[in-house]
């Protein structure tokens, strides 16, 4: 499988969450049906079906997705289906995706596993 | 998406439980149990917001409840608020539900109050009301007469 193209996943979607800006947000975010663009800082839980940390973005906390694709920092712990660690994109932590590509550039440390059979 | 600039959404069918600064632009569409300190808020009419609001600007087309404690407020026809509303100006379209403490003025000056101040303006606040009620009220160097 491939992840959807990070255009699509980005383009402008009324419903979709955008966290954007210098502001600072903390707590659990659920982004329903629709994608969650993080271009700010946030702190917490984040559960969405398309996720996206954006260059300026920084997230800490524990991430479940189906797609997921990094621009910016991410510290914890992520579960998805597919992701993608791009050129500037910085992972931190325990990562369990079934379909990963690192860019040439990424910093990834931690570890890195398969979700649990039972989803696939 | 760039045109976004520094806007921030949170979409309708989406859900946030915490805490927010520091935000400029923020429009809510989904459902928010924050605190929340920005400069101008958004609730659309799809909108639900339960928690506290700091803020220049207010719109509110959704439902709110809480505190909210703003420059200005804009209720439109569909908003429906409850719980405590201070605000320097305010607007209310037909049909706007407010079932709601409301106070005008509750800071002379700067609009979005630090948190901490919260108590100084409920005692100002009581202090007008007091006075509204002819009730002798010990006199204090702030009231100004």
């Amino acid at each position: 499988m491939s992840a959807k193209p990070y255009e699509e996943m980005t383009s402008l979607h009324e419903d979709s969450t955008y966290i954007l800006g210098d502001l600072i947000m903390e707590g659990s975010l659920d982004g329903g049906d629709h994608p969650v663009v993080i271009d700010g800082q946030f702190k917490g839980d984040v559960t969405a079906i398309d996720f996206i940390i954006r260059e300026q973005g920084r997230v800490t906390g524990t991430v479940k997705a189906k797609t997921v694709v990094i621009n910016g920092q991410f510290n914890g712990n992520l579960i998805c289906e597919s992701l993608n660690v791009t050129a500037t994109g910085i992972v931190d932590g325990e990562v369990q995706a079934n379909a990963l590509s690192i860019d040439l550039g990424a910093e990834v440390i931690g570890s890195i596993s398969r979700v649990n059979a039972k989803s696939k | 998406m760039d045109k976004l600039g520094s806007k921030t959404i949170i979409g309708a069918g989406a859900s946030f439980n915490g805490k927010i600064i520091n935000a400029r632009v923020i429009e809510i569409n989904g459902k928010m149990n924050a605190d929340l300190t920005a400069d101008k808020v958004t609730i659309g009419e799809v909108g639900h917001f339960d928690g506290a609001i700091r803020a220049d600007l207010v719109v509110v087309s959704g439902h709110y409840e809480g505190k909210m404690q703003a420059g200005s407020v804009w209720a439109t026809a569909t908003a429906s608020i409850s719980g405590k509303l201070h605000y320097e100006t305010l607007q209310m379209d037909r049909g706007a539900a407010l079932n709601c403490h409301v106070v005008h003025n509750w800071k002379a000056k700067n609009t979005a109050a630090a948190p901490s101040e919260n108590d100084d303006a409920d005692l100002l606040m009581q202090a007008t009301l007091d006075k509204a009620k002819n009730v002798a009220v010990p006199t204090s160097p702030e009231e100004g007469a």
